[in-house]
């Protein structure tokens, strides 16, 4: 019976289940990498070719986290779902840190491929190599907090896409410390250090809240 | 065999009580569970289904505790709820298979097996490949069932599954869960009186939060015994017809009609009693 508990779901249910917007997002990354070749050369100061692949890359993680977890907080049948004996941890926090991997490679191996093309690699610093994947990190635990706490598809893309643009705009002043775009558009008032360590921790209360919430079935069954 | 045993549930929301000490116990069979709308019956499938907890009280099945082992009562249970309208984006196969995953039947080649064997007895061999949003209301109803037969559960819930459905459907869904209930205990809740006297040997009205339990419906039947009358009457006669009780059915045929009336006096000099059914001592006990 314990063994049971171990239930997950495959890569191709995960990918299925974001449906078409799986691949928007990485049709995305694609014009972006065209754009960032076309735009730019290897005399190109870096700030701007990160600011160029990092902006129009990293808030997409949403379009994946969002909508795996609708069919269990934003659907008409989603008791029958809420019954099934799943692990809400392996099916919560876990499938974001997943997916964040995943989404983290491909957004790496985009970044690679433009840092070979333009020769950029000497250039690198020690946050190119953390700070986006914490960043990452940290819309998609929004992402989910988002989701379960709404349960409503539309409120949460709202909120992204508010949240997302208002920081953007006003490089991070508008809505206190939790910066996404530190790697790609830095604030000069704030130091790589100070913004990867407030997100990485905000992202862990994120994700700790989120699978509370996540856990309680009766909440989730909420409209 | 083990029993389903339900011991002095409450819950109620804010103010309003919604289940009252509750107490039940199941054993393998069809059990139904009638009641008018709101009257508890989807917070009582969900209490069972493991979703939300009781107030107070304790469900259990053999040793196992649902207060205790929440996760672990999910594991034997499959709950089909009143909308099964998830999943829309995949083909039946591809819903099944999510759903064998997430009650844990991770091996592939069981999990195919598990789905072409639950397809076959649902009768959705056929459309194995069709999304799940071009299903026809009937079709995903017995989809919804094929994801709770899933992982064979002990107990199977399944909450007013034929509503909406066409007569074809609804005799079709009835045998279904007829053909499945010989191992296992179904708890089928409807508003639909004869769903209840075609597949339940024993059914319970929930009304107002508290329970009544018949063992046999036609104890249920029996509580109209003396009060329902049957009346023939011509048509110029039924225009003009006065009557004391209420007019539960009535047959129109060429050269008369013939009325069942619920009544606890006479209704008119011509009235016969007769024996009520299931769904009139229904209504005389949600009356009394």
């Amino acid at each position: 019976m314990d063994q049971k508990l171990k239930s997950k779901l495959s890569f191709f249910m995960e990918f299925k289940l974001v449906g078409g917007i799986f691949w928007v997002t990485i049709l995305f990354m694609i014009l972006n990498f065209c754009l960032v070749l076309i735009r730019f050369d290897s005399t190109s100061e870096i700030n701007l070719i990160r600011n160029q692949w990092g902006t129009l890359t990293l808030p997409w993680i949403c379009l994946w986290i969002i909508p795996m977890f609708q069919d269990l907080a934003d659907a008409r049948g989603k008791e029958a779902l809420l019954s099934l004996p799943y692990n809400h941890f392996t099916f919560g926090a876990m499938r974001v840190i997943r997916t964040t991997i995943i989404y983290f490679i491909i957004f790496y191996i985009g970044w690679c491929s433009v840092s070979l093309f333009l020769n950029l690699f000497d250039q690198w610093e020690w946050f190119d190599f953390v700070l986006p994947l914490v960043s990452i990190f940290f819309l998609a635990t929004l992402s989910f907090i988002s989701i379960v706490l709404t349960r409503n598809l539309m409120y949460s893309y709202i909120i992204i896409g508010v949240f997302c643009s208002m920081q953007y705009m006003t490089r991070g002043s508008a809505l206190g410390p939790l910066y996404p775009f530190h790697w790609s558009f830095p604030n000069s008032a704030r130091t790589y250090e100070d913004n990867l360590f407030i997100l990485l921790c905000v992202s862990i209360i994120f994700i700790t809240i989120s699978n509370i919430f996540f856990k309680n079935r009766a909440f989730m069954l909420k409209k | 065999m083990e029993q389903l045993i339900l011991q002095q549930i409450n819950k109620s929301y804010g103010k309003k009580q919604i289940i009252d000490d509750l107490s039940l116990q199941l054993a393998p069979g069809i059990f139904g569970l009638l009641g008018p709308n709101g009257a508890g019956k989807t917070t009582l499938m969900r209490m069972i289904a493991a979703i939300i907890r009781p107030d107070n009280g304790e469900i259990t099945y053999g040793k196992l505790k649902w207060s205790e082992h929440p996760e672990k009562a999910r594991q034997i249970i499959g709950y089909l709820p009143q909308d099964f309208d998830v999943l829309p984006q995949f083909n039946v196969m591809e819903c099944l298979d999510y759903v064998a995953q997430l009650k844990g039947i991770l091996v592939k080649k069981e999990r195919l097996e598990a789905i072409d064997q639950i397809l076959e007895r649902v009768n959705l061999q056929k459309h194995a490949k069709l999304k799940v949003k071009k299903l026809s209301g009937g079709m995903r109803r017995r989809l919804g069932i094929a994801q709770a037969l899933l992982g064979e559960p002990k107990i199977l819930i399944v909450d007013e599954p034929t509503t909406g459905l066409d007569p074809e459907e609804r005799i079709r869904f009835r045998n279904l869960l007829r053909e499945i209930a010989w191992n296992r205990i179904v708890i089928l809740s409807t508003h639909i009186v004869e769903d209840i006297s075609s597949t339940c040997s024993a059914a319970a009205i929930l009304y107002q939060g508290k329970l009544k339990v018949f063992k046999q419906l036609e104890n249920l039947a029996s509580l109209a015994n003396g009060q329902v009358w049957n009346l023939i009457v011509n048509h110029s006669e039924f225009q003009r017809l006065s009557i004391t009780g209420e007019i539960v059915s009535s047959k129109i045929f060429s050269d008369r009609i013939e009325l069942r009336i619920w009544s606890e006096q006479k209704p008119s000099e011509e009235a016969v009693l007769t024996e009520p059914t299931i769904e009139e001592g229904y209504m005389t006990w949600i009356k009394n």
